[in-house]
């Protein structure tokens, strides 16, 4: 029996509240950009088609609430992930100090099979603001970070201006394709296939 | 240790995981081989796994997103089979035939996903159709991931503007028409939650109709869908307020603990309705106009006419957060308009806040954001909102506090632009910004008060014209004086002096290097100060005082035009007017402070030759010091002063000078206590001699003097001896000894060898008397004054000649 | 505070230094606290007489102290008429037996030496406003007390600049007491 080949692509971006996941997930997907500031509720995807080595994936990428209290029902759409995208704002110095806290929390909560080579890709976010004048976080530092993380690849963006996110994205999928989070083989038991398994299910007949 | 409740559900999950993998399994086999009869029957069995009634929202979700993960790939499956030429509509017609609602209806969206992006029906149909069949499942928990789902593969394909699915019969407005009417199915579904009840619908209905007999519901009316036996009939019906209460009563909602798992469980689903106005917000079509219009008012209406606490309170912290800073100011009227119709026991302060906090964040992030808030009134409507208190049922001691914070919240965004600004004058240009103190409570008025002032410090802006100090103090006005209100409730006496204090410094700031302008100023500053009442006026009264000095200075320089017409400024002018603000302080009572701002007008008036004006001062000051000042020690300062100015006034002529002179060392002697009196005395003798004016040196009044407060001395000892058997110190004599000397130095005639050494063996066998206290200091005082006389004689020349004669 | 009362606040460095202002407030009331505070966080060794529009009554009119070989007399000198007039000022000096008197009221800087000793009038800190003094520049001074040997800087704010100055004063006998 063929397995089936894995043509989807599952990301997801976390991140402190504001530090602009949204914002780089429209510019890469829809190539738009709005400076006003609107929150994220619970968790949503967006999916692009990217081409890679003469393949079409579909990469579904999962938007989050940076904000906690928007995070009401859990993170069970962490399950499943190939690759996961922690963003900080590099105005912020709060925001990077959070990408700790971030990924431990993702490494717990999605117990990838692999965890130490689980892929994540790191972008530092709003360089184009202020010219560059009130960045708190060096990109020396980040790269110190990532480097520590078992070299986690990193860019440093602007949503805004569409700089480094066509790439970023890229490496995520190229990321997420590598990582090759398996689909847990599935072997049925031996039950006879016509007998539904309604009996599982009780209450009301909607 | 997992409960017993919580074993269960992850038994339940378990098994809900297992059966929808074992037809997951057989799914993707049937994919595999293009099978689509299997496909839809192996899915549709996947699907009757999220049938289940045993799990919470948590567990649900898992159960959810691995249904979710394996409908992508049958929808993959179903775009594969269109491109393969199945017809899409007879698809979406197959699914139909699927048992159960549920899984019809899961499968249904996800046909309906490809049915859009097919394009062989315009997007509003076909989602106009999927919202309403969902309509089938009214169990909340379940109705609300089906209609999440919806949203999620829908997302991508609302006719927005600029996207493919746009068309003639697809616009913008069809897109905001279907998320609303999914936001509000949802919200039904999430608020009925909180009512859902525990036992069967029959059983329900009996005890129900029980119930209503004994309770009128006039609105009920002839239609009586109670007896609809229908299970999901049932469900909608309880929706309904008027019956909520019914409910309540029959008491068919179980024990308590239900209810707080209830509210659990709402708590964990909210997300899934908020979510909907995030994919509002998210919507490039919707401007301005039409939020305005048409997207805000529908929420605001789901939003009140739910009556759902939690719903209410979750719901607007969503609007708050998820539309644009922009949009909330102007709408800021049917947002805080909303407000008061909310259920009382929402926590509205809270909402409030997180809307001051946006607001603020947003002022203070850019300058031209500014002119925005105050076209909208933006700060008199939140104060509003918040002082009106109709907002706010908490009535205990804690609705104080949120009260303080509220203020803060206020104070925090109409800093921001101060703050932003560096520059209190470009913010005074705002017309409205003063309108805006208007319409602050008193408490934020004065807090805003102190933070301007204390921008203006950091920032040492120069306010320099009257128009500008007239803004400013109207602006500042609920620290100058006592707004209409404010019962002089307790108010802190240290906060109240640092606030004066301010004031004080404020004043001193204002500068205008213009006399004319400078007078103008100082004009507006005395009628706003001279309101203030008697706890402010001993702290503004003297900032104001001294710049005026500071004037007269400036303009003494200058030659005073005698052609200057009636209006120039002259110090008479300034004059006059610190005549009329020294007097204000008589209110108060603060005679010594008053006092000490006369004889400085007095000085100053000296400088300017103006001798009536000058005299005018000591008069005052005279007249204060005879009716006022009581005090045996304030007697002592004042009195000193009085002796200090008046020596050094020269403006004088002999009549005038001759009664000042008189009336001072008359106090002088009657001061209480005889030490100071003596020394007073002695003071006085300085008034007739002064150096640098050859007919102002009276010997012999100075010798009078001198002679006078020997006797005083005396009077001094004896009395010490009789009440308490000793002489006292001879310090008093030994401080006269020195006078003598200096006034020997000086070349009063009056003042002879052997007047100085009188005295020096007057305090010699006085020390050496046994009844004497001894006295290291005044020891020590006379061995430095001897000490100082062998010194002079050791000076030689004209000094040591002088010196020579005395013997130590 | 005001029209100041005379502060002196001492610190040990290598010789022993002492801090003199005059007048820290522009004639603002009530402001003893804030200022009291900050002269703390200086130097915890804080001297301070009454000056004439202090409603504190319990500030002495005038304070002596020790500082290592010179004995340092406290008057704000608003009692002693004429005012700023040295002689009188002398007068003071001997009542009080010191080695250097320091004193206020003026606003104006002076340092004068004569055979009982020094006085220093350290001006005002603020530049505030005084009948006696026209164009007062706001000046304090820092006494630096080493042995036998007196230093004075003066440091003054004219035109925006801060000028520094100094005098050397010397005791010619140790204990003339």
């Amino acid at each position: 029996m063929p397995s089936r080949r894995r043509t989807l692509l599952k990301v997801i971006i976390l991140g402190d509240s504001g530090v602009g996941k949204t914002s780089l997930m429209n510019q890469y997907v829809n190539r738009k950009f709005s400076n006003q500031y609107k929150a994220t509720i619970g968790a949503d995807f967006l999916t692009k088609e990217v081409q890679f080595e003469d393949r079409l994936f579909t990469l579904q990428i999962w938007d989050t609430a940076g904000q906690e209290r928007f995070q009401s029902l859990g993170v069970a759409f962490y399950r499943g992930a190939d690759c996961c995208v922690l963003v900080y704002d590099v105005n912020s110095m709060k925001s990077f100090d959070n990408l700790n806290n971030w990924r431990e929390e993702f490494l717990i909560q999605a117990s990838p099979s692999d965890p130490e080579n689980f892929p994540f890709v790191v972008l530092g976010n709003k360089i184009d603001v202020d010219s560059g004048n009130s960045r708190v976080v060096s990109e020396k530092k980040a790269r110190a970070w990532c480097a520590s993380k078992g070299n986690i690849p990193y860019f440093e963006t602007s949503a805004k201006e569409g700089i480094n996110v066509e790439e970023a994205f890229q490496c995520i999928a190229k990321n997420a394709l590598k990582s090759g989070e398996e689909e847990e083989i599935y072997l049925p038991d031996t039950i006879d296939v016509a007998s539904s398994s309604q009996q599982r299910s009780t209450g009301c007949e909607c | 240790m997992i409960s017993d409740v919580a074993q269960d559900e992850e038994k339940w999950l378990a098994a809900g995981i297992a059966g929808l993998q074992q037809n997951a399994f057989y799914m993707h086999r049937a994919l595999d081989s293009n099978n689509l009869r299997d496909a839809l029957k192996y899915s549709a069995q996947m699907l009757s796994e999220l049938r289940t009634s045993k799990l919470s929202p948590h567990k649900y979700y898992e159960l959810y997103m691995r249904a979710f993960d394996e409908l992508r790939k049958l929808e993959m499956f179903f775009k594969e089979e269109a491109r393969r030429g199945c017809s899409i509509i007879d698809l979406y017609e197959l699914v139909q035939h699927a048992g159960n609602i549920l899984p019809r209806l899961y499968l249904l969206c996800t046909v309906g996903s490809v049915y859009i992006k097919s394009k062989e029906a315009p997007a509003k149909d076909v989602l106009k159709d999927l919202v309403e069949m969902c309509r089938g499942i009214q169990h909340p928990l379940r109705g609300l991931f089906l209609r999440s789902y919806l949203s999620q593969v829908s997302r991508d394909k609302l006719p927005d503007i600029g996207s493919e699915y746009e068309g003639d019969a697809d616009t913008v407005t069809d897109a905001v028409e279907f998320v609303l009417q999914n936001f509000t199915e949802m919200n039904k579904l999430w608020v009925r939650m909180q009512h859902q009840l525990q036992y069967h619908p029959i059983f329900i209905l009996t005890r129900l109709a029980l119930c209503l007999e004994n309770v009128h519901f006039a609105s009920l009316g002839s239609c009586l869908p109670l007896w609809c036996y229908s299970a999901c009939e049932s469900f909608i019906l309880l929706a309904d307020p008027v019956l909520r209460l019914a409910i309540g009563l029959s008491g068919l909602q179980g024990p308590a603990r239900d209810k707080e798992k209830r509210e659990k469980e709402r708590s964990e689903l909210r997300d899934l309705v908020g979510k909907n106005l995030h994919v509002l917000s998210q919507i490039e079509g919707i401007d301005l106009d039409m939020y305005k219009d048409g997207v805000l008012p529908r929420v605001l209406e789901q939003v009140v006419n739910c009556k759902d606490e939690l719903a209410q309170f979750y719901l607007m912290d969503c609007i708050i957060q998820v539309f644009p800073d922009e949009y909330h100011l102007q709408t800021l009227d049917v947002l805080l308009g909303a407000c008061p119709l909310l259920e009382p026991s929402v926590d509205i302060k809270t909402v409030l806040s997180q809307l001051m906090e946006r607001l603020s964040n947003y002022a203070a992030s850019s300058t031209e954001v500014l002119p925005e808030f105050l076209q909208v009134e933006a700060f008199s409507k939140l104060s509003n909102a918040i002082g009106k208190g109709s907002c706010v049922k908490k009535l205990s001691g804690k609705g104080k506090i949120t009260d303080s914070k509220a203020t803060k919240q206020i104070v925090a965004l109409l800093s921001a632009p101060l703050e932003k600004y560096n520059d209190i004058v470009t913010a005074l240009k705002l017309s409205n910004y003063p309108h805006v103190m208007e319409y602050l409570d008193n408490e934020t008025n004065k807090v805003m008060s102190t933070v301007i002032i204390q921008s203006i410090m950091k920032n040492k802006t120069c306010i320099s014209t009257s128009d500008k100090v007239e803004a400013l103090f109207e602006l500042v006005k609920g620290l100058v004086k006592d707004l209409d209100g404010t019962l002089h409730d307790e108010i802190d006496e240290d906060d109240f002096k640092e606030e004066q204090n301010s004031v004080s410094r404020l004043i001193q700031m204002l500068y205008n290097e213009d006399p004319v302008e400078m007078f103008k100023v100082i004009c507006t500053v005395k009628k706003h100060i001279l309101t203030g009442g008697p706890k402010r006026l001993p702290f503004t009264v003297p900032p104001l005082v001294f710049s005026c000095l500071k004037l007269v200075r400036q303009l003494q320089g200058q030659e005073e035009n005698p052609f200057g017409d009636e209006t120039s400024t002259t110090p008479k002018k300034i004059f006059q007017l610190l005549n009329q603000t020294i007097e204000a302080l008589s209110i108060v009572p603060a005679p010594e402070l008053s006092l000490q701002l006369y004889l400085q007008c007095a000085e100053a008036a000296n400088d300017c030759d103006l001798e009536p004006v000058a005299y005018e001062f000591f008069t005052q000051a005279y007249i204060l010091y005879e009716e006022e000042i009581s005090d045996s020690k304030a007697q002592v300062t004042a009195i000193h002063l009085i002796i200090g100015t008046l020596q050094r006034m020269h403006v004088f002529g002999v009549e005038n000078r001759d009664t000042l002179t008189h009336k001072a060392t008359g106090y002088s002697a009657k001061l209480l206590k005889k030490p100071d009196q003596c020394r007073a005395v002695y003071a006085c003798s300085h008034l007739f001699w002064v150096d640098d004016q050859e007919n102002m040196k009276d010997g012999e009044r100075v010798l009078l003097c001198l002679k006078r407060a020997l006797r005083i001395a005396n009077a001094a000892q004896q009395m010490t001896n009789a009440t308490r058997g000793s002489t006292g110190s001879v310090t008093l004599f030994v401080e006269i000894l020195n006078k003598y000397l200096y006034f020997f130095e000086k070349g009063n005639p009056q003042i002879t060898i052997s007047t100085i050494q009188g005295l020096i063996e007057l305090i010699t066998t006085e020390m050496q008397s046994d009844s004497t206290t001894p006295d290291p200091a005044a020891d020590a005082f006379f061995a430095s004054t001897l000490r100082y006389i062998q010194f002079q004689k050791q000076k030689g020349g004209a000094v040591g000649e002088k010196y020579e004669p005395i013997k130590v | 505070m005001s029209c100041g009362s005379s502060r002196v606040a001492t610190w040990n460095f290598s010789g022993c230094f002492v801090l003199l202002v005059d007048s820290l407030s522009m004639h603002a009331v009530h402001k003893h606290r804030e200022v009291h505070d900050y002269l703390k966080t200086l130097c915890p060794d804080l001297h301070i007489t009454r000056g004439e529009y202090d409603e504190e009554m319990r500030y002495p009119e005038t304070k002596t102290l020790t500082i290592g070989q010179f004995k340092l007399g406290l008057c704000h000198g608003h009692q002693v008429i004429p005012w700023g007039d040295l002689d009188s000022l002398a007068m003071l000096q001997r009542q009080l037996d010191v080695d250097i008197l320091v004193t206020g009221h003026t606003h104006q800087f002076t340092a004068y030496k004569h055979e009982g000793g020094v006085v220093i009038n350290p001006g005002s800190a603020t530049g505030a406003y005084s009948s006696i003094t026209y164009d007062v520049n706001p000046s304090f001074v820092l006494m630096d007390i080493d042995g036998l040997r007196v230093v004075v800087y003066v440091y003054e704010l004219i035109d925006g600049e801060v000028k520094v100055d100094k005098i050397d004063f010397k005791k010619t006998t140790t204990a003339s007491h």
